[in-house]
């Protein structure tokens, strides 16, 4: 049998293309050379979910103003809470109902906010989590909680896990992708691979970027022509075989000449992904060109491409962090709506929606009474709340048509069938075909994984 | 563990090879690739602008920035994407190994990055004399040896295909830092 060293040394064209055969391999499944830790991995059991896009309503939507409607809060408006206000972040007062109606859609019946009428029309699609609650009414531990599973920062995304675990389906792009226009609170730790190797970290694309070129760092040579490169990169393959025959098998060179040839296929494929002017122009007009809803085509576009999870905040900062004024609300979800619905649609017409398990959230919720802490100028919005929340799911094996679990009268805790952060997390990963408690990595001494010690599969919400 | 061990090389024997090929015993060096500090610091050195002075206010890194990694500013809040690229730790957590990853976007880094490209152009300036000697110079200076046949013929072969000399001269000093005998540690 022939032995990769004599392999190389048969080739005439050189270890290049070897890599480039690599490669070619890759795009059907499983790289010969076997270093790229990117590489697809089976998972452990058969998955309802291939991708993952999380689409992120930074600052905390509320609930009692979207997806958990309560009668009660009308009846009592202005009253206090009866059995007292539960602890959040800043003063709070008196009960404060919703500015907006709700409707049921579609043959399930499910009740959402008339700020979101084109999301709502897919609730026969989508499952609700109205139990949804975590542990501070804060920000930052909040985000990290949500997205890495622990309340302090040092710990790896879900989207590194997941890569980790899973590898991606196209070499020639990051198997995990953040989008945000700015920054979202704490920024890049929300996205890390902590200590997991960092080939698993998100890429972060500012989305406010039009121009493809902008999107991705170092893209474009600056200087030479792709023909040019290519005559620069065939030597580096040259010189790199030559060093590795002297060196002797080694797959960390390998990598870096495998690395090399990636990018240079990156060059054309990711400018082309980023580019949304390759959409209808009737496509385009359904996402609206808000950062969300161009961020939310370019999720599609990757998921398209078989990238493994993409996350996309809806903005920079904290938009949907309204105390003051709720219907704040009204013109936020103006730019949500139209491209959550059209993501969905697009990816069901796309054959997707199946595979692709679309996670709609923000890091906790709002308070069902008003907020009165001398921060605010005017007394018509709600404080971060922790108690309760809702979550809404679509795609990937979800049950679809389907309300889970419930807040109180008021809407502001978690009272049946309550769903920690940990067990969205247990559950998005069985979906994707991992067991949580044995997707791990040592670390300082001890095995570490996406929901540590905690964590318990939401099997009511698979279809 | 003797200081001998401190000073072995990556080079591979094959007897050793056959009984310990992950080197468990430590007969030889494990290769490694150059970590993001001294990948900046080599690239400057050898385009011949390292700052070598010692102490002083610590900058942020920058294109006119020539001083060693070292005394180069870390922010804890949003570390240099540059050497996070090259798997500097996280400075919030402790670290008792670095990750040395071989990842796409660092071969975009470059390729691409104007920075680079502008140390690549230094140091083509350095070399002087015919194209052999620079080749020579360049062998010397990057990799403390002289160039063997092949790897002649395939720097003039490139530089002749090149639209002038000194734009030719300018990527080849590229892939020779991009190359991995640049940046591993054998």
């Amino acid at each position: 049998m022939m032995t990769r060293r004599d392999c190389l040394k048969t080739f005439g064209t050189g270890f290049g293309m070897t890599a480039f055969a690599g490669l070619a391999g890759a795009a059907v499944g499983g790289s010969p050379l076997n270093t790229n830790p990117l590489a697809p991995k089976p998972p452990q059991f058969p998955a309802s979910a291939k991708h993952v896009i999380f689409l992120f309503l930074n600052g905390g939507p509320s609930q009692v103003d979207t997806f958990d409607p309560k009668p009660m809060l009308d009846k009592f408006n202005g009253k206090p809470v009866p059995d007292g206000n539960l602890k959040t972040e800043r003063k709070t007062g008196n009960l404060l109902k919703s500015p907006f109606e709700f409707h049921k859609y579609g043959q399930s019946g499910i009740e959402v906010s008339e700020i979101f009428p084109k999301l709502g029309a897919h609730m026969d699609e989508c499952c609700v989590i109205r139990s949804m609650y975590t542990d501070r009414p804060n920000h930052e531990p909040s985000l990290l909680l949500m997205n890495t599973g622990d309340k302090q920062v040092g710990r790896p995304s879900m989207g590194s896990w997941l890569t980790y675990g899973l590898g991606s389906e196209n070499q020639n792009l990051p198997g995990f992708v953040v989008l945000c226009p700015g920054f979202p609170v704490i920024g890049p730790q929300l996205w890390a691979s902590t200590f997991l190797p960092a080939v698993y970290q998100g890429t972060y694309i500012p989305n406010n970027e039009k121009t493809p070129d902008k999107l991705v760092q170092f893209i474009r040579n600056p200087e030479l022509q792709p023909q040019e490169q290519r005559r620069q990169l065939d030597l580096l393959g040259k010189l790199n075989e030559i060093q590795l025959r002297r060196a002797g098998e080694d797959r960390e060179l390998e990598a870096s000449i495998q690395s090399a040839e990636i990018a240079y296929r990156m060059q054309s494929e990711a400018p082309e992904v980023f580019d949304i002017s390759k959409e209808s122009e009737k496509t385009r007009a359904r996402y609206g060109d808000s950062d969300f809803g161009r961020g939310c085509l370019m999720s599609l576009r990757l998921i398209e491409k078989g990238v493994r999870m993409v996350q996309v905040y809806y903005g920079n900062s904290q938009p949907w962090d309204n105390h003051d004024d709720i219907l704040i609300h009204r013109k936020l979800a103006r730019d949500a709506d139209g491209p959550i619905a059209a993501l969905l649609e697009d990816l069901k017409s796309r054959g997707l929606l199946d595979e692709t398990l679309v996670i709609i959230s923000g890091e906790f919720g709002r308070t069902p009474v008003v907020e009165v802490s001398g921060l605010v100028k005017v007394q018509n919005g709600r404080d971060h709340n922790s108690h309760g929340f809702s979550s809404v799911l679509a795609g990937g094996g979800i049950k679809g048509g389907y309300v889970h679990g419930a807040t109180d009268d008021f809407g502001f805790k978690a009272v049946d069938k309550p769903v920690h952060i940990h067990d969205l997390h247990a559950t998005v990963l069985h979906l994707m075909g991992i067991d949580h408690t044995r997707l791990t990595y040592r670390y300082s001494g001890r095995d570490f994984r996406l929901t540590d010690v905690a964590g318990n599969v939401v099997h009511e919400i698979i279809a | 563990m003797l200081s001998s061990a401190y000073q072995l090389s990556a080079e591979p024997v094959a007897k050793n090879m056959a009984v310990d090929p992950d080197n468990r015993l430590v007969w030889r060096y494990n290769r490694q690739r150059l970590d993001a500090e001294a990948l900046r610091d080599d690239l400057l050195f050898v385009s011949g602008r390292l700052d070598v002075n010692e102490g002083g206010l610590a900058q942020n890194i920058g294109k006119d920035n020539v001083r060693r990694t070292v005394y180069c500013f870390v922010s804890r809040r949003k570390l240099d994407s540059e050497l996070a690229l090259f798997d500097f730790p996280n400075p919030n957590n402790t670290s008792e190994q670095r990750n040395a990853t071989n990842v796409p976007p660092q071969r975009l880094y470059f390729m691409n990055n104007e920075w680079v490209i502008a140390q690549a152009k230094a140091m083509a300036a350095r070399l002087k004399g015919t194209d052999m000697e620079r080749i020579d110079q360049a062998y010397r200076l990057l990799f403390q040896r002289p160039p063997s046949a092949g790897e002649k013929k395939l720097a003039l072969d490139f530089l002749r295909g090149a639209a002038d000399n000194e734009k030719g001269w300018a990527e080849y000093a590229q892939i020779l830092m991009t190359s991995n005998e640049f940046q591993f540690v054998d």
